[in-house]
C-alpha cells in the first residue's frame, strides 16, 4: 500500500467513512441530513475521483474528498438544494441502471469507458433535469475547491504563505 | 490604599476590553488594587487562541458557512469578521437576545479582552475638525474636549500599543508615534500620485494600524515580536505582533500585583450610597452559578462596550436615580450614532501588469475626510473617510473535466488584473430618536431587562452615500480604472461595530452625562471612558480615541482620589 492509500485508510478510521477500495471497514459517516447509502459514497467517491484525478500527485489533505462534499452538503446548503442534491444521485442511480430502479449497477464496477460516457451525460445535462444538473454542479465545485484549498495546491500554485514576514507592494510578476 | 479583603478595592472597572484593559493597567501601575470584571470567559494570550496556527485547509468549511449556524445566528453571521477560524470569540444572537425596534446588527465580544482580539486594528487620530464639529455645524453639544487635551494621551497610547504609519503631515488627521509603515502598492501609490495632482485637499495615506514593524524595549518587555504578516489576527496572534488587551493591558497589569481579574461577572448595577452621595460598588451576577456578590471600590469605571454601559447604567437605579444613575436629564440612551458603512466601490486597473505584490499586509491605504472639512459645501453635514485597496489574485481556470480539469489547474500561473476598492466610513449625526432603552418586562437569564435598540439611518446618511458613489466615481475614472461599480449595501446600522454615544461629553450637566474627565456630571467617581460618552462620531476607527480618553481619565481619577476629592 502506498503512502497516500495509506493516509487515506488512517483517515477513514478516523472518521468512519468507509469504502475505498483496500480499505477494511465496514462503517459509516453518518451526515444528518444526507440519508444516503453504501452505494452512493461509493458513487460519489468514484465520480470526484473521475472529475479530478489526482494521478501521481502527492497530495495529502486532512479529509478525503467524499468526506469534504458531503460535510459542506450536509452542514452548509440550505435544505432545498439537499433534497435537489439527493434527487439528483438518485437519477442517476436511475441512468446507470438503463431506467431498471431494481438493478443495481454499482459505479466502481462499471469499465472506464462505461465510467466516461455516464459522466459525459452529467456533464451534458442532456437529461434535462435541473436536480441531476445540480448533484453534477455541486460535486464537481466542491471536488475542486477540496484541491484547489489544499496545502499542495495553494502553496505550488497560489504562492500561500502562512508566515510571510514581509509585504511587497510592487514586485515583478 | 485599602485591600481587596472583604470585596473592597480601590477601583473597579466593569469590563476587560481594549478600554477596561487600559484603566486596570493604569490604576495598577498607580498603585491602586483593582478589580476588573469582565462577564465572560478569560481569555489568555496564546494559550486561547485555538485556531491561530491552523492552515487555511484544516477548517472544514474552507471559508464556507454552517446554514444551520446561519438560520439561528442571522446577525452575528453578517459580520465580516465572524468565520470559521474565529467563531469561538463572538456572541451568538440566540445566546444573548436585544429587541430591535429597528433592524440594528449588534455584534459583541463577551470575554477577557472584548472584541480587542477581533479588531480591524486602525487607529487614526481624531483632530479639532472633529471635536469642534457640532459646535460649527449645530448639532449634538459642544463636547468641550479639544485635540491638545487629548494629544499626550494619544502620543501615550500609541508608544504602548504599537502604531505603523506614516508621517503625513495632515490637519485633519494628526501625525502621532509611528513605527514604519510596509507601504503601499504600486497601483495606490498611482492613485495616490492622481488623487494629488487633481485635488488640492484630497490624500491618499497609508492606513495607521496598531502593528510592530519595529523592535523598541517597550514591546519586548510585553513579551510582543514583530507582525508576521499572516492576516489571521482576528484569531488572535501568537507573536503578539497586532495590539490587543490579552496581549498586552491585561499581563502589564497583572504583574504588579495589584490586579484582580474576575471573568464571568456579569454586571446588574451600580451600588449608590444615599448618605454618601457617591456610588460605592457593583452587584454582580455569576455568569455561572447566578449567585449574587456585591464589590465595592472608591472609583468605578464603566468600560462594557458602548451598549452595554448604557444598560448598565440605566440598570443602576435608586431613590436618587429613578432613572439610572447620574441620568438627571433623561438624556442616557440618547443621541446614538454610528458609522455609515453602506456605500462600496470596485474596479479594474488594467495598468502595471508586470507587477503584482508579496507577502501580505494587515492594513490598507486611507483617504481622510475631504467633504465640509473647512466650511460648508454639499447638501448634507460633515462627511466620510474611505479605504482605498488593491489586490491580484491568480487566474484558477476549472476548465474541462478528468485529466483537462487536472490539466487546467496545474496551468495556473497567469494573474486577474488588479482589483481595487473602497467603503465608505460615513460619520452619521447623533439624534435623540436614535436611542437604547432598557424593555419594562423582558429579561436575560441573568434576570437583567433587555437593551431595546432603536436607532436608524436618515437623509442625511442616503445624501452622504450619494456623495461618495459621486466623489469615487470621479476619482476613479480620473485614475484610468475600469469596470466601476457602487453598491448600496442596504446593511442596517451595526455591522461597522462603531456604535457610539447614549452618554455623552458635555460642559453642560442640563445637556450632556459626562464631563471633559468622563466622570458622570451626578456621580463623579463614575467614569465612562468607551463608545458610551462620545459625543459625535466623526469618521474615523474610534478605538484609539477611547483608549487615549481612557488612559487620561483613570490619572485623573488617581489625581482626585490622592486629593480626597472622589
Amino acid at each position: 500500500m502506498n503512502r497516500r492509500k495509506a493516509i487515506q485508510c488512517l483517515s477513514v478510521a478516523a472518521v468512519a467513512i468507509p469504502l475505498l477500495p483496500g480499505c477494511n471497514t465496514t462503517e459509516f459517516k453518518v451526515y444528518e441530513f444526507l440519508p444516503i447509502e453504501k452505494k452512493d459514497y461509493s458513487l460519489i467517491e468514484q465520480l470526484a475521483q473521475l472529475i479530478l484525478p489526482k494521478g501521481n500527485l502527492d497530495i495529502t489533505t486532512p479529509e478525503l474528498t467524499l468526506d469534504f462534499i458531503l460535510t459542506n452538503i450536509n452542514d452548509c446548503h440550505k435544505p432545498a438544494d439537499q433534497e435537489k442534491y439527493l434527487e439528483g444521485l438518485k437519477l442517476f442511480h436511475f441512468h446507470l441502471s438503463g431506467g431498471k430502479p431494481d438493478k443495481k449497477i454499482a459505479f466502481h464496477k462499471l469499465d472506464s469507458e462505461e465510467q466516461f460516457a455516464a459522466l459525459e451525460f452529467l456533464q451534458k445535462g442532456s437529461s434535462g433535469s435541473e436536480s441531476l444538473k445540480h448533484f453534477y454542479h455541486i460535486t464537481k465545485s466542491l471536488t475542486q475547491l477540496h484541491f484547489t484549498s489544499s496545502d499542495y495546491f495553494m502553496t505550488n500554485y497560489l504562492d500561500f504563505e502562512f508566515i510571510p514576514a514581509r509585504f511587497n507592494g510592487c514586485v515583478p510578476v | 490604599m485599602s485591600n481587596n479583603t472583604d470585596h473592597h478595592f480601590d477601583a473597579i472597572v466593569i469590563g476587560a476590553g481594549m478600554t477596561g484593559g487600559w484603566a486596570a493597567k493604569e490604576f495598577c501601575e498607580g498603585g491602586l488594587k483593582t478589580l476588573l470584571l469582565d462577564r465572560g470567559r478569560d481569555v489568555k494570550h496564546v494559550i486561547d487562541y485555538p485556531t491561530t496556527n491552523m492552515q487555511p485547509w484544516e477548517f472544514k468549511y474552507r471559508g464556507g458557512r454552517n446554514y444551520q449556524d446561519v438560520q439561528h445566528n442571522p446577525v452575528i453571521n453578517r459580520c465580516y469578521a465572524y468565520r470559521e477560524d474565529t467563531s469561538h470569540f463572538f456572541v451568538k444572537d440566540t445566546n444573548h437576545p436585544y429587541i430591535e425596534d429597528k433592524p440594528f446588527d449588534w455584534i459583541r465580544g463577551y470575554q477577557v479582552g472584548g472584541k480587542s482580539i477581533m479588531w480591524a486594528r486602525q487607529v487614526q487620530r481624531w483632530s479639532d475638525y472633529d471635536f469642534e464639529g457640532p459646535v460649527r455645524d449645530g448639532f449634538a453639544v459642544d463636547w468641550g474636549l479639544r485635540y491638545k487635551d487629548l494629544e499626550k494621551w494619544y502620543s501615550y497610547v500609541e508608544k504602548f500599543v504599537g502604531v505603523s504609519g506614516n508621517l503625513d503631515g495632515l490637519d485633519t488627521l494628526p501625525d502621532g508615534e509611528f513605527l514604519k509603515a510596509w507601504g503601499l502598492t504600486c497601483v495606490e501609490e498611482h492613485f495616490q500620485k492622481m488623487v494629488k495632482d487633481n485635488y488640492k485637499d484630497r490624500h491618499v495615506i497609508y492606513a495607521r494600524c496598531a502593528h510592530l514593524t519595529e523592535h523598541r524595549e517597550i514591546f519586548k518587555q510585553q513579551g510582543r515580536v514583530l507582525c508576521q504578516n499572516r492576516r489571521v489576527c482576528e484569531r488572535g496572534c501568537p507573536f503578539g505582533g497586532y495590539f490587543n488587551a490579552n496581549s498586552t493591558l491585561i499581563p502589564w497589569a497583572s504583574k504588579t500585583g495589584n490586579l484582580t481579574l474576575q471573568p464571568y461577572s456579569v454586571v446588574h448595577s451600580i451600588i449608590y450610597d444615599e448618605e454618601k452621595n457617591q456610588a460605592v460598588g457593583v452587584q454582580v451576577i455569576d455568569a455561572q452559578t447566578k449567585e449574587t456578590t456585591e464589590y465595592f471600590a472608591k472609583v468605578i469605571f464603566v468600560n462594557a462596550a458602548t451598549f452595554n454601559t448604557n444598560l448598565i447604567l440605566m440598570n443602576s437605579k435608586s431613590n436618587r436615580f429613578p432613572n439610572g444613575i447620574g441620568n438627571d436629564q433623561g438624556l442616557m440612551g440618547k443621541y446614538v450614532a454610528f458609522h455609515n458603512y453602506r456605500a462600496k466601490i470596485s474596479a479594474v486597473h488594467e495598468g502595471h501588469q508586470e507587477y503584482k505584490t508579496e507577502g501580505n499586509r494587515p492594513t490598507s491605504t486611507y483617504i481622510p475626510r475631504f467633504r465640509n472639512v473647512y466650511k460648508q459645501e454639499t447638501d448634507f453635514l460633515r462627511g466620510y473617510a474611505a479605504t482605498f485597496y488593491s489586490s491580484r489574485s491568480k487566474i484558477v481556470q476549472g476548465k474541462g473535466v478528468g485529466e483537462d480539469l487536472m490539466t487546467s489547474l496545474l496551468n495556473t500561473r497567469d494573474y486577474h488584473p488588479w482589483r481595487v476598492g473602497s467603503g465608505m466610513m460615513g460619520e452619521t449625526i447623533p439624534k435623540e430618536s436614535n436611542t437604547l432603552t432598557l424593555d419594562e418586562t423582558q429579561k436575560d437569564e441573568w434576570g437583567i431587562p433587555l437593551l431595546k435598540v432603536n436607532i436608524d439611518y436618515d437623509d442625511n446618511d442616503e445624501k452622504m452615500i450619494q456623495d461618495f458613489f459621486d466623489q469615487f466615481t470621479e476619482m476613479y475614472k480620473k485614475a484610468g480604472f475600469t469596470e466601476i461599480k457602487t453598491r448600496d449595501t442596504q446593511q442596517a446600522p451595526g455591522l461597522d461595530i462603531h456604535e457610539m454615544g447614549g452618554v455623552r461629553m458635555g460642559l453642560d450637566p442640563k445637556t450632556s452625562l459626562v464631563n471633559t474627565w468622563n466622570q458622570l456630571h451626578a456621580c463623579p467617581n463614575v467614569f465612562v471612558t468607551d463608545g458610551a460618552c462620545m459625543t459625535s462620531v466623526s469618521t474615523q476607527n474610534p478605538s484609539l480615541t477611547f483608549m487615549a480618553m481612557t488612559a487620561r481619565s483613570a490619572h485623573r481619577a488617581m489625581k482626585l482620589m490622592d486629593e480626597k476629592e472622589i
